[in-house]
């Protein structure tokens, strides 16, 4: 876990290095709103030790994060740890619901399907999916504000803090994802369905409800949880849009406002998270095949190394 | 977990879903506003925001003529070149109630002139000299003091405030307004200063919600969930003036749109081809196209709506392709045909603009691409990331880029210097003209206003003439508000928001 965290932390700093825009220049520039001197500049460099070579500049950042000290933001003068636990509930609650969404939207959806495959269930769920993956985000985004909000007055029109403001974008995030997800359903489940052990189980003479649930769909869910905890990760930071449409405060758009300014403590700090949450979300997706397959042992072969 | 306990969790958090949907906060504050730009609790870091709010003051503020007029300090004097002194009033209480004395602004002020946006001023010592009097000396004449005095970034704290490395734990300063609730990169709540020195306002609290995105600024303001929605985008203006449950304010701002040159390389190196380019922009048609009519051609600088540093005689290029022709023609730039790329020597008349994705820059690229096309120029057009523009034009490498700049940014025309001043100009075009330097100069260092407009007036002239930029437009604010709110009047530096004199009539 150390390693990929290193590797990942040492990529970043890398790509952060040789982007184009110089920090002092641009943090300055942010701060006066205007163009800063070459004055001012050097001695901004020399305060942040931009001015040192890279490798002392990242050993100087790994060592103060191993102590948990990330530094300390450019732009906004307070320290990176703090501004992530800001944003990071904020977050995860938006990732978890959205997750939550999908996984309520895609998985019934899914299997009824695969169950009653190339009837007309299966092709309107097909269709929907399909019109689910091209729907634009921010476009969904701000067709619920005009309904729920505007027309309806059901929910508040964005922000972040109570359940309600959590709805619109955990549907819009999550219907996104059920679309993915419900595809992936049907094919893992059509796959299963064909299985021997399958009818096996039907010849046995379990009531079909019982194959399908217990018996194969169990067995589909496992490439399903897989993708799911993919796309948590993706979630993570990459739900920008919804966090900009609907005006919550994430780790996403502070990472993308971060990168525009060129301040990088942030956006490392928002990188090293990321990537810690990815290592967590595949141990717990490991730990998921367990849980689903009983073929699977706890510290057997069968679990992948993550370490 | 069994799918048993998986399916009632789901279901669990469903229904509290539902549930949070249906119960709405009540609204705790009388006035709320939705700005896309982020707060800062240090001025330092970029103090526009919490002084529009009302919230921190500087020594000086900004007048509705956009001068350095009185704020903590009530007049000011310049008893020599190299000194000034600020009088300032006994009765300013910071919101924490301890009261402000020359000693403690002064404190405040030397943390403000030894952060980076200050060191270049050439402030030599900050002192008080007694109880409500402070003495600056700088090492030169340096006429834009009060100027610097009234920025946004130069706020007055309480310096209880302080840390160690020069931070700032909380925001206190002396304004009409008390931060109540501060939450970084969402929201700032205030309640009124009852102990403020001016007009009490009449609105007890406000909250100011970062909302970075257009429409959703919109849709709460329409929704009822917000009072201001500031900066909306021009395209927006057209539905706006159909809506009569919203009202919405114009007010031109100090900042203007322009292209700038490099004159130290072909073909711009010749002013000749700089004022053809002038001459072929079409600049009436480009604002009513793409700038919904809005935003005004620039002609200058300054606009004379908003300050008389503004040249009152200065008259911008009118659109005239054959006049564009002509120079280039004169310039040896020869085309076979009207249609044609023009060269010289060989060489086609080949240039490339870059641009920044900000929302109407692009466009308006497009708009000069086909309006040079007309008279002989091929142009590239390339939008790149803001700092990713700086840094390739800092480099030197560049036909023209276009960008927009805030030109008062403190109420002085010096920042003019910042576009034309041959050392002092941080726009890259590598222009030199020794009579603009020498009027910058001069300017800087005199006392008299009228003698110090001369000297702007004349450098106007110059630039307009010689062209190291061409001068775009001029730039509107729109914002938008619900019809209950009174006594709201648009500040031409956006220096303040005003809350202290508006209401919520007419429920």
């Amino acid at each position: 876990m150390s390693v990929v965290l290193v590797g990942v932390s040492l990529i970043t700093y890398a790509f952060v290095f040789l982007t184009p825009g110089d920090p002092a220049y641009t943090i300055l520039r942010e701060q006066q709103q205007g163009p800063p001197s070459d004055a001012q500049v050097e001695a901004f460099r020399a305060e942040q030790g931009l001015d040192e070579p890279f490798v002392v500049q990242y050993a100087s950042w790994l060592g103060d994060a191993v102590q948990g000290d990330l530094g300390i933001s450019y732009y906004r003068s307070e320290p990176v740890t703090s501004l992530l636990l800001e944003y990071l509930p904020n977050t995860l609650e938006l990732a978890l619901a959205a997750v939550a969404v999908s996984l309520l939207l895609a998985i019934p959806t899914g299997v009824a399907s695969a169950v009653h495959r190339d009837t007309w269930i299966d092709r309107t769920s097909q269709i929907v999916a399909l019109t689910g993956i091209s729907m634009p985000n921010f476009w969904l985004g701000y067709l619920l504000i005009l309904v729920c909000s505007l027309w309806l007055g059901l929910t508040p029109v964005s922000g972040a803090g109570t359940l309600g403001h959590l709805v619109l974008p955990a549907i819009t995030l999550g219907t996104g994802m059920a679309a993915v997800v419900t595809r992936l359903v049907r094919t893992s489940m059509l796959e299963v369905l064909d299985a021997e052990y399958v009818d096996t189980a039907r010849s046995k003479g379990v009531r079909e409800r019982l194959v399908v649930y217990k018996h194969a769909l169990r067995n589909a869910l496992i490439p399903v949880v897989t993708i799911v905890g993919l796309q948590f990760g993706f979630i993570l930071n990459g739900a920008v849009i919804v966090e900009v449409v609907f005006q919550r405060p994430g780790l996403g758009t502070l990472l993308v406002d971060s990168i525009f300014i060129r301040d990088y403590p942030i956006v490392q700090g928002v990188v090293l998270v990321t990537a810690v949450a990815f290592v967590v979300t595949n141990q717990l997706v490991d730990l998921a095949y367990v849980a689903l397959d009983p073929r699977i042992e706890p510290g057997g072969r069968g679990v992948s190394a993550n370490e | 977990m069994n799918r048993r306990t998986a399916l009632q969790t789901t279901i669990g958090t469903a229904a509290l879903a539902v549930a949070g949907c249906l119960s709405s906060e009540p609204d705790e504050v009388d006035f709320r506003i939705g700005s896309p730009w982020d707060i800062n609790r240090d001025p330092l870091d970029g103090g526009s925001m919490v002084r529009r709010l009302g919230i921190a003051e500087s020594l000086l503020s900004v007048d509705y003529e956009a001068n350095p007029a009185p704020g903590i300090a009530t007049e000011w004097d310049r008893p020599d070149d190299y000194h000034w002194e600020f009088s300032l009033r006994e009765d300013v209480t910071f919101h924490d109630g301890d009261s402000l004395e020359a000693e403690t602004a002064v404190e405040s002020l030397e943390r403000t002139f030894n952060a980076a946006s200050f060191t270049d001023l050439p402030v030599e010592s900050i002192d008080a000299t007694d109880e409500t009097t402070i003495e600056i000396a700088t090492e030169t004449p340096f006429s834009p003091l009060p100027a610097h005095l009234a920025r946004s970034d130069a706020c007055i704290l309480n310096p209880t405030t302080f840390g160690d490395e020069g931070s700032v734990s909380e925001l206190i300063s002396t304004g009409p307004f008390a931060v109540d609730e501060f939450q970084p990169g969402t929201s700032v709540t205030t309640v009124r200063h009852e102990e403020y020195y001016g007009e009490v306002p009449e609105i007890e609290s406000v909250r100011c919600e970062i909302i970075e995105d257009d429409q959703t600024r919109r849709m709460n303001l329409e929704n009822g969930d917000i009072d201001m929605a500031r900066i909306m985008p021009l395209e927006m203006v057209e539905s706006l003036e159909t809506n009569d449950d919203i009202e919405h304010y114009m007010p031109e701002i100090p900042r203007i749109r322009f292209l700038t040159f490099d004159t130290e390389s072909e073909p711009f190196d010749d002013a000749d081809v700089r004022r053809a380019v002038n001459f072929a922009i079409d600049l009436e048609g480009l604002t009513e196209s793409i700038l919904a009519g809005v935003d005004e051609p620039a002609v200058g600088p300054f606009s004379e709506e908003i300050t008389e540093w503004a040249n009152p005689d200065l008259e911008g290029y009118e659109h005239d392709p054959e006049r564009a022709r002509d120079l280039l023609a004169d310039a040896g730039w020869t085309a076979a045909g009207s249609d044609d790329v023009r060269t010289r020597d060989g060489e086609a008349l080949e240039i490339e603009f870059v641009t920044f994705d900000s929302r109407s820059l692009p466009l308006i690229a497009e708009v000069l691409q086909d309006d040079l096309a007309t008279v002989g120029f091929d142009v590239d057009v390339s939008t790149v990331e803001y700092n990713a523009m700086l840094d390739e034009v800092g480099q030197g490498s560049f036909d023209g880029y276009l960008t927009s700049w805030g030109t008062l940014q403190y109420p002085d025309p010096d920042r003019i210097a910042e576009m034309f001043h041959s050392t002092d100009a941080t726009l890259f075009h590598g222009y030199e003209n020794e009579r603009v330097d020498e009027l910058l100069e001069e300017a800087r260092e005199l006392t008299d206003r009228e003698e110090r407009a001369e000297r702007y007036h004349e450098v106007q002239s110059i630039v307009r003439d010689e062209a190291p930029v061409a001068f775009l437009t001029n730039y509107t604010n729109v914002v938008a508000t619900v019809p209950e709110l009174e006594g709201y009047e648009p500040h031409p530096t956006e220096a303040s928001y005003g809350l202290e004199t508006v209401s919520m009539n007419g429920e």
